[in-house]
């Protein structure tokens, strides 16, 4: 009966395409609209936290709707792929590490409807967009300053320094991710239980 | 009916922009890249989407150089963009084949068909989202919810609500009608898939795509030695 449960429909694989690509463009809205307002430096800092704002409650319907093992990391893998496409390996290969620990998070029984597994999870997925950054700054960081250098340009690669090779920059773009996380999942299931369980789709 | 170009041989050239791409780093680089694919649409005969991707990695680079160092966000993203161009250039063509005949040529390839299906409505998604959101704001203008521009910074949380819940329940919405269609259409019967486009995969064709990988070995290595 448990086997039979967790086997992925047409419908989930749909579900998590569809809501792959939102999630995935706002990701992308988030970290434009940061660089634009809030400088290449600010949006180091505060586009992960601003974009889980948004994307916070599109995960919590997705994972809540498909409820199946694997959603997570293939969320993470798709999202990985997309940032690959973008030329961003390094992040890809974070995404894919994080994938696995979110699905590490959905342990136990019912826990695709429980408030701290949903967050932990979201937050794992959202703080890869910066680990991306600072995992490679910590582990190889002259291999990965030259990388960087084909990839972008003079400004960006200044203010991925001046933010990811000091370990204050991390913390705040951390905490920033967290606070961002916390409002998203609070949204996302007052939504869900307000709006999208009582729609029935 | 017309003939299409077998996907494979697309798919086989985005690979080699892609890994090309990445491994790349000089200006000059880009630019042969960029002309490569340009000159790989053309022999294609996507004429529109060759000089669309010229004018705009050359209105790019113009606008790169010509904006001052003040305007550093401006520049990232146009960066960010620039680099990927040769890929979208050559995506293009691909995305604009039919997903049926994308499919058909995917479980030629023995792949997983949830996979394809995944990989068929991450594609044509990403094009319907921007007519969903337009819906949805349509949808809010004729209600006069936000009667002006400065509305949304004035009420904040009803603008996020006005966003976010709709796009909820249309992309829940979308998934429920999508896999109905699909279910439909057979998608998950056992039977060998067949496809009602005609497919070719021409001596010219084969010849271009090894002309292109060609061509995108000798921009590496020129790159390399020129280093």
């Amino acid at each position: 009966m448990q086997e039979k449960n967790n086997k992925w429909t047409l419908k989930n694989v749909v579900t998590l395409s569809v809501f792959t690509v939102i999630i995935y463009i706002l990701l992308m809205i988030g970290m434009i609209a940061t660089n634009i307002l809030l400088t290449p430096v600010g949006a180091y800092f505060a586009s992960p936290g601003i974009s889980a704002l948004f994307a916070g409650p599109f995960f919590i319907v997705m994972v809540n709707k498909i409820e199946k093992r694997g959603v997570t990391f293939l969320l993470s893998l798709i999202s990985g792929l997309l940032f690959l496409f973008m030329g961003q390996l390094y992040t890809f290969l974070v995404y894919v590490m994080f994938g696995i620990l979110t699905e590490l998070c959905y342990l136990g029984k019912n826990s695709y409807h429980k408030l701290v597994n949903n967050f932990s999870a979201f937050f794992l997925y959202m703080l890869a967009l910066s680990a991306g950054g600072f995992i490679p700054m910590i582990l190889i960081r002259e291999q990965y300053v030259e990388w960087y250098k084909t990839v972008g340009n003079a400004e960006s690669v200044s203010a991925m320094i001046n933010v990811y090779g000091t370990l204050h920059g991390v913390l705040i773009t951390i905490g920033i991710t967290l606070v961002g996380c916390v409002a998203g999942c609070l949204i996302g299931f007052s939504i869900l239980s307000r709006h999208v369980k009582k729609a029935r789709i | 009916m017309m003939r299409i170009q077998d996907p494979r041989i697309t798919l086989i050239s985005l690979l080699a922009v892609t890994v090309t791409a990445f491994i790349i780093s000089s200006p000059v680089q880009l630019h042969l890249l960029t002309g490569l694919c340009v000159l790989y649409l053309i022999s294609l005969s996507k004429f529109k989407s060759a000089l669309r991707s010229a004018v705009i990695y050359v209105c790019l680079w113009l606008l790169v150089s010509i904006l001052p160092t003040s305007v550093g966000s401006v520049t990232v993203l146009l960066f960010m963009y620039i680099r990927i161009l040769p890929m979208l250039a050559i995506s293009a063509a691909l995305i604009s084949t039919p997903p049926s005949l994308l499919m058909w040529t995917g479980a030629r390839m023995h792949l997983s068909q949830r996979a394809l299906l995944a990989m068929g409505v991450l594609l044509r998604f990403f094009t319907v989202i921007k007519l969903e959101m337009q819906a949805i704001f349509q949808g809010i203008r004729a209600r006069g919810m936000f009667p002006h521009w400065y509305s949304v910074i004035l009420h904040p949380a009803q603008s996020y609500e006005c966003l976010v819940l709709p796009l909820i329940l249309r992309g829940l919405k979308l998934s429920s009608d999508l896999t109905c269609a699909a279910e439909f259409r057979g998608v998950e019967s056992r039977a060998m898939r067949t496809c009602i486009y005609p497919t070719v995969c021409s001596l010219k064709s084969i010849l271009g795509t090894i002309c292109f990988i060609g061509g995108c070995i000798m921009i590496y290595y020129g790159g390399y030695f020129h280093g």
